[in-house]
């Protein structure tokens, strides 16, 4: 499977309760195939697939072809292995955050996922953007010492390699209108407030599965890019 | 955050399963870290080239840098890499992602192993925590399967 004809390794991390499709959601973007039967994960699992990504010259020009790797992690959603889940949120670069449009529960539980505290969260994003584009050493401090505060609320935050990883929020089963408990208003809203892409897909139709983690995969890269400029590429070789 | 992960409710089952689950994320990191190795090795003999090319500056202006191919106007033409500042010929060159401009071969190689060894995220976590998350799982399992093959790589 990994022949290393490429430029990039790549580690996402699909996370969500139980039942609202994570595996499943996988496997149709791995495979283009879908699995009605449930079959539960235990605690923790990977998926592979090879991507082209194309980045963008600054004129909005397309650039260069890039091969990317991409290792997909999929987590248990049961309780029970939550402490053996949440070790390997420190190996993800992006987050698949799932909940399922046909249950109000499994969207209310986002919120515990990420953090409790909502309107700090919302100060703390457009901070962090600052921070990347200024640089100020006292809004750096500032935002260290808050998020420090309220990580600990957030499994997601806590875990994460760094305290605000790129997340994308997603919506599962939207092939099942009449069953729908979540509306797509109330959870845009949401993904508003985190600062964050909001998808609707369905794992059956195969709607927005590729999207949603293309859009993840261009946040991660652009980080990645980011950080690069930052250091000069001559003093590492 | 160095918290001891307590694995001894998984059944026996479970516990193989994730076992064999860590086992395969560590080939991939092996395989990764090998490709790495090579890069970094493909941009050391590019170095050591250029040095070479250093004490005679003048050849640059009429061959490239990288194939010291003459460069040939229109078929292959001469563009200045915005990063080491020789020249270079079409073929060895790429655009670069931001700038408007080109990029030699062995910088772009440099980028490609900077961005890729992922320094920037690594440093985030191995200042947050000790060990990755399959290597904590495998510490915390190994006891009670013996004989599962693999160590915990450093
Ligand atoms: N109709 C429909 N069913 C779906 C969709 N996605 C998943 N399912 C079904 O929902 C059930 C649960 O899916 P899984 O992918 O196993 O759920 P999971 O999130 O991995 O659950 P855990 O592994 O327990 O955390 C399965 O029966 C799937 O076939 C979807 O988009 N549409
Ligand atoms: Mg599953
Ligand atoms: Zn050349
Ligand atoms: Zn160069």
């Amino acid at each position: 499977m990994t022949d290393g004809d490429y430029d990039y390794l790549i580690k996402l991390l699909a996370l969500g309760d139980s039942g609202v499709g994570k595996t499943t959601y996988l496997y149709r973007y791995t495979d283009n195939k879908f699995n009605p039967k449930f079959i539960t994960t235990v605690g923790i699992d990977f998926r592979e697939k090879r991507v082209v990504y194309n980045t963008q010259g600054a004129d909005g020009s397309s650039g260069k072809a890039f091969k990317v790797h991409l290792q997909l992690w999929d987590t248990a959603g049961q309780e029970r292995f939550r402490s053996l889940t949440t070790a390997f949120f420190r190996d993800a670069m992006g987050f698949l955050l799932m909940f399922d449009l046909t249950s109000q529960q499994s969207f209310l539980n986002v919120r515990n996922w990420m953090s409790e505290n909502d309107k700090i969260l919302v100060q703390m994003n457009s901070w962090v953007r600052n921070v990347e584009s200024e640089q100020s050493f006292e809004i750096t401090c500032l935002y260290l010492t808050c998020f420090h505060l309220i990580s600990y609320q957030g499994q997601l935050q806590a875990n994460a390699y760094c305290e605000n990883p790129d997340i994308v929020l997603i919506g599962n089963k939207a092939d099942l209108p009449d069953q729908r408990e979540v509306n797509e208003r109330q959870a845009r809203e949401l993904a508003e407030k985190y600062g964050i892409p909001y998808f609707e897909t369905s794992a059956a139709t195969g709607q927005n599965v590729e999207k949603s983690v293309e859009t993840l995969l261009d946040l991660i890269m652009k980080r990645m890019e980011r950080c690069v400029e930052k250091t000069q590429v001559s003093d590492t070789v | 955050m160095g918290k001891k992960l307590d694995l001894s409710k998984l059944t026996d089952e479970e516990a193989k399963h994730v076992w064999a689950v860590v086992q395969r994320d560590f080939d991939l990191r092996r395989k990764e870290e090998e490709r790495l190795e090579e890069l970094k090795g493909k941009i050391q003999k590019e170095s050591s080239k250029r040095e070479l090319l250093s004490d005679t500056a003048h050849l640059n202006e009429t061959h490239c840098a990288r194939c010291l191919q003459p460069y040939r106007i229109l078929v292959n033409s001469r563009r200045q890499c915005l990063e080491c500042s020789l020249f270079v010929c079409k073929n060895c060159s790429h655009v670069h992602p931001e700038e408007q401009g080109w990029l030699c071969d062995p910088c772009h190689l440099a980028r490609v192993v900077k961005i890729g060894s992922l320094e920037w995220y690594y440093q985030h976590v191995r200042a947050r925590f000790k060990r990755f998350g399959s290597a904590k799982v495998i510490r915390s399992l190994s006891g009670r399967l013996q004989g599962g093959g693999g160590s915990e790589p450093s």
